[in-house]
């Protein structure tokens, strides 16, 4: 069973989120990231705030270079995307854990409406697992 | 449809400690935060998340939520590794 954690950010309700080791596909070392919980996201994301600690030179990276670049609508709006293959870990409380490969869509560096948006765990990763969230009880687990 | 499969050994340890480290370094930070916004509850005229990366862009938004006339010797503080700005 993987355990995730609520967190309030600023004055919205306590959100769920899991915290995941993830890096560039190969490479070393592991960065922690806490992905909010989101049933409404298509694929997982990864914006700006987390991007910077886990995408080396990522602020500099020319990203309207980048073929994989693609414009992708959210509820705050349009915002320029790349596709960029990373490791991921989900660390289970008792039995190890289990690791994928797989692409991520990660936010440019100027997406302003993104700037401070949380790290999205969407449907590509989600649907794998049952997925129990009680924000009475402050647990978020994902099952397989 | 995503594949995952088993893990186990160093890179179990490795990840757990990695979580342990984060979470332990997201309490400080929420402290923290929490402490200067009650210690500066009346001063603070712009915030930005923790988290937030603090680019030429967001120089602007400081600027833009600082009066015109307080610009010249408002406050622009850097919190933690320059994560969080306080505008005072």
């Amino acid at each position: 069973m993987i355990r995730g954690h609520f967190k309030r950010r600023g004055s919205a309700p306590p959100a769920p989120y899991v915290t995941v080791p993830v890096r560039i596909a190969g490479s070393h070392p592991w960065t922690a990231v806490d992905f909010l919980v989101d049933t409404g996201a298509d694929l997982t994301v990864i914006h700006p705030q987390d991007a910077a600690r886990v995408v080396p030179n990522y602020a500099t990276r020319d990203f309207d270079e980048d073929p994989s670049r693609r414009a992708v609508g959210g509820i705050g709006g349009t915002s320029t995307f790349v596709t960029m293959t990373f490791d991921l870990l989900l660390v289970d409380d008792e039995h190890g854990a289990i690791a994928a490969t797989l692409p991520l869509l990660v936010a440019g560096p100027r997406g302003d409406v993104l700037r401070n948006a949380p790290s999205l765990l969407g449907r590509d990763i989600l649907s794998e697992f049952a997925l129990y969230v009680d924000a009475r009880t402050g647990t978020v687990t994902l099952t397989r | 449809m995503t594949k995952f499969t088993p893990v186990d050994g160093d890179v179990v340890e490795d990840a757990r400690t990695r979580i342990a480290e984060f979470a332990a370094n997201d309490a400080v930070l929420d402290r923290e935060w929490a402490r200067l916004l009650a210690d500066h509850r009346d001063e603070w005229v712009a915030v930005f998340g923790r988290g937030a990366l603090v680019t030429a862009a967001t120089m602007a938004d400081i600027l833009e939520a600082v009066p015109e006339d307080e610009r010249d010797t408002a406050v622009i503080q850097f919190l933690g590794d320059t994560d969080r700005v306080l505008v005072w």
